[in-house]
């Protein structure tokens, strides 16, 4: 596999070692992006080119790593030439002539235009750019492509991972003679932007072939005639690394540091290649700067490079209060504190707790500046000071950020938005009631976070504030017991405990004519009123209740025709649920079906018709209506939860009922009394023997925390009936549970 | 068992059985080194040493292996640049794999690997003309990863047919039960890195407490196995109590005169003004924990080795040479622990 063998993939794992270190780089891989718990949105106010430093756990913002160093330049290199040449030939063309086209390519076509061969390459014969004759541009495109091809050979190499060797990093054998022909194409070049072209490959071949020093040269005694464009950075960066291989730091740095700050492009490069060695490398670099902007720029890359956001506050602050470029700093500032306040960041190893308390000394600072009324964005260093305040749970303080920030007029939506997410959240937050008046003044907060997934870019971070504000407001209304509204923000199983409850929030779902906030309320509730009917009826069910179930999930809509998958009367030796769905190829009953079938069963044993056969079928129908049976489709739903690969994930409000043997036990020993033969006793207790193994897993292992696979092998001498079954062996049930049943065959041990 | 199997299981028992029928002869005690720099070009403090203590072998790391993500495939890193050098030692190839690289890996995936690995160690051998009769793999496998690390192993002997230790870990020792055995013919102990690292005052290159946990298990790894001791030096970059950065190659002589800096105690200081110090960051209020191994320490370590191992030991390999390391160390020292082990 090709792969470009990326710098910052070296620098960041090279020679790891067999110290097999614990520590966890910040980049090292993973989805985690380090902003899923935030509150303040960077794009809001920060330049969009300083993304990839935005507080983030990759390695840049956004985009992970820079995979970009062969390609970034591909698309305004053919914008550059097509505006150059100017000749209409389509850009498909000249991005196959400067992207993909050989040299041996390039050379037959110079051959051509200079009438050496008749025809110009097979793939090449339809191009419009050959058409017009070659003109002198043309021709000194060409001879210029021809020179950089070569030095593709060098500069731009793609290779095997695996096939990387140090053949491959043997010098390039011809530089003299390119060196020499780039030389003469530099000083023959008629125009400043050929000129600058060959500028830029002859400094990249000083730096990779020869002496650091001659690239050096060569920069410093040409830059003056050149703009200040991406080519010029691009020399300026090769120029830096000149500097670099003589360990000249301070003006490598100060170079980086001017291509960081003049070409977008090639931020990320300047950001893996600076790197101050000691602090007079350091110093020299800041003595370098020609202007305060230059020392302002060295103090934004120190402050998210190294992470040392408030000391470059500080320093740019004082030397121009109004920078925009403290406006990045202030937006990592923030998200770091939230990170390192999030408590669900925190780690199992102790040195990576969360911390407790706010950054004392980053609030005061923000909250210092921002009373400056000339930085550059006094409405988000309020916001910002706001949040942090927040944070810090003065909630007070907060708010007057706050204020202040509103009375500044003309502020774009976005940052309008953060900070009524900022004040919702804060006004929640601080409140110790909620009555009416305060249901009033949150309810367009609350109808507009609702919607912020459909109106807010994607970048707007409102989501972790929209679930603060519901936990906050549901454990309030929780602690003034108004307990539909706490359910309706943060559902939770222990309201279902009661039938009070119920019946209020059922109630409150059904109410005419309600207040837009009880309306959003019944909107934030995440089940439906036939959610409620169906629980109702399961639990209605699962109390031997049938005609009350059968109403209850009548009123449950599509609910009630939910279907099961095997056949609920079916009583197995042993449990399999699988086989249960596969086998049966009978009527697939209902919710409602099998209910109403019960009813029919119940009916029939009241009136006393086949005792024996319906009190064992409705035995059968009520153990697998448990988590034990083949027809735990009848209570998965909404409210009690679905998929319980095991009764540890039943909520502990529902797995009493759920895994209880009590009904089929009633049922079982009722078909017992009616038995008439030893054939129908050997069934009843065996099916009788099942629930109390099924018991003896609810009493001895589901009820412990610290459970484990493995600890559910049953004493099988606590199952009575066992014994019970013993006196019918010479029935064919006997020996078909014999056959099946292991732990009997324990037993009988 | 398949007869290939069996005769790999012949053929290491040949190679149990050689060293005692020979050891007088060929197996002498020797002292060895890691070199564990991208460019092998050694030092006159490297030499000297190496000529004083007429070390013959050196473990020289060949390359990493390592993911960019977990959904990238494994792919070389920082290979070493050799010189002429070296050919005038025995040279052991060493890759160290990082063990992310044995997760979510298939059987072909491991066999290209090999293939890879093997390809790439002949390929640096081949521009020094060098030939190996060993190779090293360095891998911190767990339980999760040592099916794949294993098979990986098995794989390599196919395409080489070399002698194979790898490093062994003091928890793969302790628990061999759980973290199984490698298929290898010899083991190198790694007496070192044996704590926690963080920001308390433990020391997690070697501390006695820890070692203490370790030691009794020394004598029932059932694979003959030389010994790594550790005369390596670093810091830790400690910020609210977290250590965020370790600090390779770091000494207390890099801080002794730099006034932004200040001792706590011999192994501990405290950031007064925020600086760059030998290419690293520190803001003010870190703290820097400084970590090495005394030649006290070491020489202890050496006779705790021989209480418990109750073995002979025909390599004692330091980790690793860098005049860094070696400037902090008597001259003779290596000597010493040498007869001390044994």
């Amino acid at each position: 596999m090709k792969k470009i063998f990326t710098k910052k993939f070296c620098a960041l794992l090279i020679s790891s070692f067999i110290i097999g270190t614990s520590i966890i780089l910040a980049c090292a891989g993973g989805d985690w992006e380090g902003y899923e718990n935030s509150n303040f949105t960077p794009e809001a106010f920060v330049e969009k080119k300083l993304s990839p430093f935005f507080y983030s756990e990759l390695f840049y913002y956004g985009i992970g790593h820079d995979e970009q160093q062969s390609t970034r330049f591909i698309e305004s290199n053919i914008t550059d030439w097509l505006a150059y040449l100017n000749n209409n030939a389509p850009v498909e063309e000249y991005a196959f002539l400067l992207d993909r086209a050989s040299k041996g390519c390039v050379d037959s076509i110079i051959s051509f235009t200079e009438g050496k061969i008749v025809m110009p390459p097979a793939a090449l014969a339809t191009y419009q750019f050959f058409k017009p004759k070659a003109d002198k541009k043309t021709k000194a495109f060409l001879g210029y492509l021809s020179l950089a091809k070569e030095a593709e050979q060098f500069a731009n190499v793609t290779y095997d991972w695996w096939d990387h060797d140090q053949t491959k990093k043997t010098a390039y054998k011809n530089a003299a003679i390119l060196n020499k022909a780039l030389l003469a194409g530099y000083t023959n070049a008629g125009d400043k932007f050929l000129k600058q072209r060959y500028w830029f490959q002859l400094i990249r071949s000083y730096f990779f072939n020869g002496a650091p020093e001659k690239a050096i040269e060569f920069f410093e005694s040409n830059k003056n005639l050149f703009e200040k464009n991406k080519m010029f950075f691009r020399c300026l960066a090769y120029t830096a690394g000149a500097h670099y291989k003589l360990k000249e730091f301070g003006r490598a740095n100060y170079y980086y540091s001017l291509v960081y700050d003049g070409c977008d492009d090639l931020k990320t490069t300047a950001h893996y290649s600076f790197h101050p060695q000691e602090e007079k490398d350091w110093q020299i670099t800041l003595s370098l700067c020609r202007n305060r902007e230059e020392k302002i720029t060295l103090w934004q890359m120190l402050g998210v490079f190294y992470k040392d956001e408030k000391r470059s506050i500080r320093e740019i602050y004082k030397l121009d209060p109004s920078s925009i470029k403290l406006n990045l700093l202030l937006a990592r500032a923030v998200n770091k504190q939230e990170r390192q306040l999030d408590a669900d960041y925190a780690d199992y190893a102790s040195d990576n707790a969360p911390d407790k308390t706010i950054d004392k000394p980053l609030l005061s600072l923000i909250s210092n500046i921002a009373n400056d009324p000339n930085i550059n964005d006094p409405f988000m260093w309020d916001v910002a000071a706001g949040y942090l305040h927040m944070l810090d749970h003065n909630y007070l303080m907060a708010e007057n950020n706050y204020k202040k920030a509103e009375k500044i007029n003309s502020i774009e939506k976005i940052k309008q938005w953060q900070l009524r997410l900022l004040k919702v959240l804060n006004k929640v937050t601080a409140a110790s009631l909620v009555d009416d008046k305060f249901e009033k003044e949150i309810l367009d907060d609350i109808e507009w976070l609702r919607s912020c997934g459909k109106d807010a870019p994607e970048s707007f971070r409102y989501n972790y504030a929209f679930e603060t504000i519901k936990q906050e407001l549901a454990k309030k209304y929780g602690l003034q017991m108004r307990l539909v509204k706490s359910e309706c923000y943060v559902s939770k199983p222990a309201f279902y405990s009661k039938d009070k409850n119920v019946a209020d929030l059922e109630a409150f779902l059904l109410k005419k004519n309600k207040t837009p906030y009880e309306e959003l309320c019944k909107n934030l509730y995440q089940n439906t009123l036939d959610d409620l009917y169906e629980f109702q009826a399961i639990k209605m069910a699962f109390a031997d209740k049938i005609d009350e179930a059968i109403s209850l999930i009548e009123k449950s809509g599509e609910k009630a025709k939910k279907g099961l998958l095997g056949n609920p009367f079916n009583g197995r030796i042993n449990d399999c649920h699988d086989c249960d769905h596969e086998q049966y190829k009978g009527i697939h009953y209902t919710k409602l079906a099998l209910l109403q079938k019960m009813k029919e069963m119940k009916a029939n044993i009241v009136a006393g018709k086949d005792i024996y056969n319906n009190a064992l079928l409705l035995g059968n129908a009520f153990y697998n209506m448990s988590h034990y049976g083949n027809a735990r489709f009848f209570y998965e739903s909404a409210i009690l939860g679905d998929a319980h690969y095991s009764p540890q994930v039943i909520d502990s409000v529902f797995k009493n009922f759920l895994i209880s043997m009590k009904i089929p036990t009633t049922y079982y020993l009722k078909a017992l009394a009616a038995a008439t033969n030893g054939e129908q006793k050997a069934k009843c207790y065996y099916l009788l023997a099942k629930c109390e193994r099924n018991d003896w897993y609810n009493n001895k292992l589901y009820s412990k925390n610290d459970y484990y696979w493995g600890e559910d092998m049953v004493d099988v001498k606590a199952i009575t009936n066992f014994e019970s079954l013993r006196q019918y062996s010479d029935t064919r049930y006997y020996q078909e549970v014999l056959k099946e049943c292991g732990y009997f065959k324990i037993y009988l041990k | 068992m398949t007869d290939h199997q069996l005769l790999r299981i012949v053929f290491r028992i040949i190679l149990l059985f050689l060293p005692l029928s020979s050891c007088k002869n060929k197996q002498a005690n020797e002292i060895s080194f890691y070199y564990w720099k991208t460019t092998f070009s050694l030092s006159v403090t490297e030499r000297k040493v190496l000529d004083n203590d007429q070390v013959k072998k050196l473990y020289i790391r060949y390359f990493d292996v390592d993911k960019e993500t977990l959904q990238d495939p494994a792919a070389p890193v920082s290979p070493i640049t050799l010189d002429s050098s070296v050919k005038k030692y025995e040279v052991i190839p060493v890759v160290y794999i990082k063990k992310r690289v044995f997760e979510n890996i298939d059987s072909n995936e491991l066999k290209l690997l090999a293939n890879n690995t093997f390809k790439l160690v002949s390929k640096i051998n081949q521009l020094q003309q060098i030939q190996n009769k060993e190779i090293q793999f360095d891998c911190d496998w767990t339980e999760k990863t040592r099916g794949a690390y294993f098979s990986f192993i098995n794989f390599y002997r196919t395409l080489a047919n070399q002698f194979i230790s790898a490093t062994i870990r003091l928890h793969q020792v302790k628990y061999y039960n759980r973290t199984g055995i490698p298929p290898i013919d010899r083991g190198v102990l790694m007496y070192y890195n044996m704590g926690e690292i963080n920001s308390g005052p433990i020391n997690s290159i070697y501390d006695k407490t820890n070692a203490a946990m370790y030691n009794a298990s020394l004598s029932r790894y059932p694979l003959p196995i030389d010994i790594a001791l550790p005369i390596f030096s670093w810091g830790q970059q400690i910020r609210d109590n977290k250590v965020i950065q370790l600090l390779n190659k770091i000494s207390a002589s890099h801080f002794q005169h730099d006034s932004n800096f200040v001792f706590v105690n011999p192994f501990r200081l405290l950031v007064r003004h925020s600086c760059f110090t030998a290419g690293y960051y520190f803001m003010e209020n870190d703290e820097v924990k400084l970590e090495s191994v005394s030649q006290d320490e070491l020489i202890f370590m050496s006779a705790q080795i021989k209480k418990y191992a109750r073995k002979k030991f025909s390599h004692v390999i330091f980790y690793d040479l860098d005049s860094t390391n070696l400037v902090q160390y008597e001259k003779d020292i290596y000597k010493e622990i040498l007869r001390t082990v044994n």
